[in-house]
């Protein structure tokens, strides 16, 4: 495959032709957060935190799915992408019901890791504190739809890898929710093989393992 | 609304069934969905999540008679929001409630390009020019 | 002719659904009835549905032709039938003529079609929209539809067909203003694959109608454009997507794909070029976001409507990995005039930069809203001014005019003084607006201006398709400090959020719809920023 090279933030790096320009960042040693990417996952560029400035393009472009081409010219680091990234993780922070210090996943949440990332040392836009629900009827799993930031890696998790398409998002914009079947409790759902690929891949608490979480804190179906 | 179109549909035909099933029973409940999922052999959840992101899919029963209101810019310069709340009153319903009075719902509605006639009100579908109260 | 040299008397009554609104319904039935049982004497007048007449705000439109002349009613009723057909039939009308008061109270109804209203409009794009039955193959034959596809496939290559759409200058009437033949140069250069073609009818800006006005009032231009599209790129299949909430012209443009079909105007394979285009009707379900091209592409395959990143784009790759031509309904309706005439002839109307004709859709507070067709480049004031005539009992230089907002939830307000920028698109954008799909809304001075950035805002919101963070949740944040602000709770340091999430929402969502979301917002404030800095909360410096 030809090699490309180009330049990060006045790195030069080379990589193959046509990956997408993580690879390129991740080779120029620049780490940037991602919510909605994942690796063996079709990419959907929702999260908009991996925005990198292209030389040449008249907006920012998200690295994890712009590919790499010959003399490309990016950054990663300019004010306005800061700025950005940050009041994008406030927006998610604000937007659902996250109380980290009760959450099983404090401590390795990516959600977290991007807050420490952009250095979030506040929220500035209103929390929302919306209504919603814990489905905790799946014998081994519990969804807590407070933490989801509708990132959707369960639902391609599930169609692309599992194959078993239990999770779709219903309704649109700020309602848009995670639903399991015909929005029926998750335990329900005859396709699910309880592979547990959905909770692995979340980047949150809102996928979790019943056995992970303290006794008593959670109903059994 | 679902037309019969004189050609043979091979991926897309979701959003066309929606329609007609919709046409059928009024609304679609979940027994439906579950039909129109096995027919079309698609997973329920991208049904529902299909049904569920179109204003124009009702997932519960509507209510016998629906007035709607134009909520669109120029309706609303010319009172839209002072017209819904006459109706609201007149009607005894509350804006955007589906269930209505069981009777009656009231209901705002996306502009429907009737704008040289606005205010806009939709008795049982059927648009016209209501007098700005 | 079909109707013959004597020109028949004859009586074009509007059902286009602003004027069935508007009562169109019970005139038709009168006129009808009249008609069945009229009088003995003189030729029968034809009564004749027909598209859009132009002047919505005095519907129902009704035009009379007789010897020659067409004279324009409006706002008739049934009583006033008789009179009507009196005068149609050439009855001096029981006593003598003009004295009659029944016929003063008709001529009462009577529209100056020399006002400028009309006389400024150069139809192109709505030529036969008003004169055609858009229900009649025969008769839109009659007026030359689907004469330049055959000439076409009869005298030129797509090449040539598509370099004559370069040369017209034609811009994309959706909204973004893209050059048409450079889209169909992209589609049709891509590697060798099955192309296909997509006539956006989606249509969802408020205030807009002008697409609605073609499909019903004319709907086999729209498909001989659209045919003439995919020769020139290549296409044999393509989908004409309309929202739901046009019932009329979902029923008008299928029975008109049913009757070309039948005729073999279409679906048939040409004997010179073997061209056949067989075009189907995809129906949406309320979504403003479905108009943004790639997430139209997921509603016609029948999913939820998310757009996707660009590049690629549809006219690299589309529906089903094919290269795929997306145009507006105008774009495509404009192509047999703009082929009859050439495009050189085209690109001579109007700016260089940007040339042709547009239809505009005037609501608001106006004494006559409803649809222009003008040359590009002519001024705002022209149009809402002169034409339109200002808003009622309006006084002053502006003619009462507070603001024109243009471009719906994607565009900006400008102010009256303003009023002189000509319409083009780099004109409107360069002042923070944009000319958006061609709804012209008219403001008045009681219309506020945060609370109608609110009202764009809360629109945006409820449309967002709920994909990327900035615009799912930021539109809802600004709708909610927009609404504190009316309710003059917001401090300076809200509106400084504001602004902030505003800018961060245009550069980082993923479609068009969060990236302009903010527009009307960030143009009010441009224009009327006292509006906004009159209701904050005072500055409390004992509280810092
Ligand atoms: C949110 C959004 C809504 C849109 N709505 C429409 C629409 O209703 N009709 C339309 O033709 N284009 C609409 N567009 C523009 C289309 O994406 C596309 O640019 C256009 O159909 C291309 O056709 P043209 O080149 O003939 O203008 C919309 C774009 C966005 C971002
Ligand atoms: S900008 Fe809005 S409509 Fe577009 S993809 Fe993002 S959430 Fe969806
Ligand atoms: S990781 Fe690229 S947009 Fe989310």
């Amino acid at each position: 495959m030809a090699v490309v090279t180009l330049q990060v933030n006045d790195t030069t790096v080379a990589v193959p032709a046509g990956v997408p320009l993580l690879q390129a960042l991740a080779a120029a040693g620049v780490a940037l957060p991602t919510l909605c990417h994942h690796p063996r996952l079709s990419p959907v560029a929702a999260c908009r935190l991996c925005l990198v400035e292209l030389e040449g393009a008249s907006r920012p472009l998200p690295a994890c799915v712009t590919a790499a081409a010959e003399g490309q010219r990016l950054r990663t680091d300019t004010p306005a992408l800061q700025a950005g990234r940050r009041l994008i993780v406030e927006l998610l922070f604000a937007e659902g019901n996250h109380p980290c210090a009760v959450c099983v996943a404090n401590g390795d949440c990516e959600l977290q890791d991007a807050a420490r990332h952009v250095g979030m040392d506040l929220v500035s836009v209103p929390y929302r504190h919306p209504s919603r629900q814990v489905d905790a009827s799946h014998p081994l799993f519990l969804l807590d739809h407070h933490r989801c930031i509708l990132c959707s890696r369960c639902v391609r998790v599930c169609d692309e890898i599992e194959g078993a398409h239990v999770w779709a998002m219903a309704n649109r914009g700020s309602a848009t929710r995670l639903i399991a079947g015909l929005d029926q409790p998750w335990g329900t759902v005859d396709s699910c093989t309880s592979c547990g690929k959905c909770v692995a891949v979340c980047p949150t608490g809102a996928l979790v393992a019943r056995e992970d979480v303290p006794l008593g804190r959670w109903p059994t179906p | 609304m679902a037309p019969e179109t004189p050609f043979p549909q091979p991926p897309g035909r979701l959003i066309e069934v929606l329609h007609q099933r919709q046409q059928q029973h009024g609304h679609l409940s979940r027994t439906t969905l579950a039909m129109v999922a096995q027919e079309l052999r698609l997973p329920p959840a991208h049904v529902y999540g299909v049904a569920s992101f179109y204003h124009l899919f009702r997932l519960t029963p509507p209510t016998p008679h629906r007035c709607g209101i134009c909520f669109g810019t120029a309706c609303l310069l010319r009172g839209a929001a002072a017209l819904a709340a006459a109706q609201a009153q007149r009607l005894g319903v509350r804006l955007d409630d589906p269930a209505g009075d069981g009777l009656w719902s009231l209901e705002t509605v996306s502009c429907l390009g009737a704008c040289g006639l606005a205010p806009v009100l939709v008795m049982d579908g059927v648009p016209r020019r209501a007098e700005a109260p | 002719m079909r109707d013959g040299e004597t020109a028949p008397v004859q009586l074009r009554l509007c059902d286009a659904s602003g004027c069935r609104a508007a009562g169109a319904g019970a005139l038709a039935a009168a006129l009808g009835a009249a008609l069945e049982g009229g009088g003995g004497q003189g030729p029968r007048p034809r009564l004749k549905p027909v598209g859009c007449l132009r002047l919505c705000s005095h519907g129902p439109l009704l035009a009379l032709d007789h010897g020659g002349a067409s004279a324009l009613y409006g706002g008739l009723t049934a009583e006033q039938v008789p009179t009507l057909l009196a005068i149609a039939c050439n009855h001096p009308g029981g006593h003598d003529g003009d004295r009659d008061p029944r016929r003063r109270a008709l001529e009462a109804h009577r529209l100056d079609s020399h006002h400028p209203f009309f006389a400024l409009q150069h139809p192109l794009v709505l030529e036969t929209c008003g004169l055609v039955d858009p229900t009649d193959l025969d008769d839109a034959l009659a007026h030359g539809a689907y004469r330049q596809l055959q000439r076409l496939l009869a005298t030129a290559t797509p090449a040539q067909v598509r370099a004559e759409v370069r040369r017209s200058g034609l811009r994309g009437r959706g909204g973004a203003g893209y050059p048409t033949g450079l889209k169909w140069d992209t589609v049709a250069l891509q590697p060798p694959a099955p192309r296909l073609v997509v006539a956006n009818g989606d249509e969802g800006d408020p205030g807009a109608f002008m697409d609605r006005s073609v499909l019903e009032g004319d709907p086999h231009r729209l498909l001989e454009g659209l045919a003439i599209a995919a020769y020139a790129v290549g296409a044999r299949h393509g989908y004409i997507y309309v929202r739901a909430e046009y019932p009329l012209a979902i029923e008008r443009l299928l029975r008109a794909v049913v009757q070309a079909m039948e005729r073999g105007l279409l679906g048939q394979a040409d004997p010179a070029t073997g061209f056949a285009f067989v075009p189907e009707l995809r129906v949406g379900a309320g979504a403003y976001v479905c108009g943004e091209e790639t997430a139209l592409l997921a509603s016609i395959a029948g999913g939820r409507g998310i757009p996707r990143q660009r590049p690629p784009f549809p006219a690299q790759a589309g529906l089903a990995g094919c290269p795929t031509l997306i145009n507006n309904i105008e774009t495509l309706a404009a192509l047999p005039a703009l082929l009859r005439m050439g495009g050189e002839a085209y690109a001579a109307i109007g700016p260089a930069a940007c040339p042709g004709t547009k239809v505009f859709s005037v609501s608001g507070s106006v004494v006559r809203t409803g649809l222009v067709e003008v040359p590009m480049g002519i001024s705002l004031r022209t149009v809402v001014q002169t034409m339109a005539g200002g808003v009622p009992g309006g006084i002053g230089a502006d003619g009462g005019i507070k603001a024109v907002q243009t471009g719906g939830p994607s565009g900006g307000c400008l102010p009256a003084a303003l009023l002189d920028t000509p319409i083009d698109y780099e004109g409107l954008r360069a002042l923070g607006s944009s000319l958006g799909s061609g709804g012209l809304v008219v403001l008045d001075h009681s219309c506020a201006m945060p609370e109608l950035a609110r009202h764009f805002m809360a629109f945006c919101a409820g449309e967002s398709c709920g994909k990327c963070i900035p615009c799912r949740a930021g539109t809802v944040q600004l709708a909610d400090l927009l609404e504190r602000l009316m309710q003059r709770r917001a401090t300076a340091a809200d509106l400084d959020l504001i602004e902030q999430l505003a800018a961060v929402v245009q550069r980082t969502s993923l479609c068009g719809l969060g990236q302009t979301a903010p527009n009307p917002l960030v143009s009010t404030l441009r224009h009327f920023r006292h509006e906004y800095s009159e209701r904050l909360l005072p500055d409390e410096p004992w509280l810092s």
